[in-house]
């Protein structure tokens, strides 16, 4: 089963739509896929949107110059939509970042990160396939 | 209520058309965060408490938007 990768060749980013879970609540986003990212990290508007909790400390993430304190959550599920219609459910930790600071302009910096799908994501099993010259990208789950 | 697959299809649908339509949206909303919904900006915020803000006051189930933060078009986003 495929799961379609849409090429904003705009932005120069690979995005794949998605609904976003915690139990009792759910939204509608979207992933930029990033293999230059050890984890999956949930961005700052959509674990407000979520109401997910900012309890469990995880690593000190460094972007950019900055330092971000990371919380872990893991009762998270990310459902994806294959090329056949069906979903797929993926249970995996996510990492919410938060400023080290509390500083306006940091804040609203974090309000335009986007949602990253990492390398853990990956781990997981899912082949990548991307050949953005003839606008053919994918991720492939291997039917059990 | 939209089943979840419904709503996936229309998250898929709102960034295609967010693709397709940014250098427009980009005119509009620069440096603003946008709410999406049935291929139209809905709403816009500067940042992301204000739009949940307004979504709420106008009885817009925030669930059941993709909301994008547009930047300039001469910032690029490297990751």
């Amino acid at each position: 089963m495929k799961i379609k990768i849409i090429y904003d060749e705009n932005q120069k980013l690979l995005k794949i739509p998605v609904l976003l879970k915690i139990p009792h609540k759910r939204i509608k986003s979207d992933f930029v896929l990033d293999t230059g990212s050890p984890h999956t990290i949930l961005n700052y508007s959509d674990s407000i949107r979520l109401a997910v909790p900012h309890i469990s400390k995880g690593e000190i993430v460094r972007i950019g110059g900055r330092r971000y304190q990371s919380y872990i959550f893991n009762k998270f599920e990310i459902v994806f939509k294959t090329e056949d219609n069906q979903l797929v459910n993926v249970i995996l930790p996510v990492r919410v970042l938060k400023p080290s600071s509390l500083k306006m302009n940091e804040v609203e910096e974090l309000d335009r990160f986007p949602n990253l799908l990492g390398l853990d994501f990956l781990e997981k099993g899912y082949k990548l396939f991307c050949d953005l010259k003839n606008k053919e990208s994918f991720l492939e789950v291997r039917e059990d | 209520m939209l089943s979840d697959l419904e709503l996936l299809q229309s998250s898929e649908r709102d960034l295609r058309w967010f693709n397709a339509n940014s250098d427009m949206i980009r005119e509009k909303f620069v440096g603003k965060i946008v709410a999406i919904k049935d291929g139209c900006v809905v709403e816009s915020a500067g940042n992301i408490n204000e739009l949940l803000e307004v979504l709420k006051k106008k009885g817009i189930d925030q669930s059941e938007v993709l909301i994008e933060a547009i930047s300039p078009a001469n910032e690029i986003t490297i990751l």
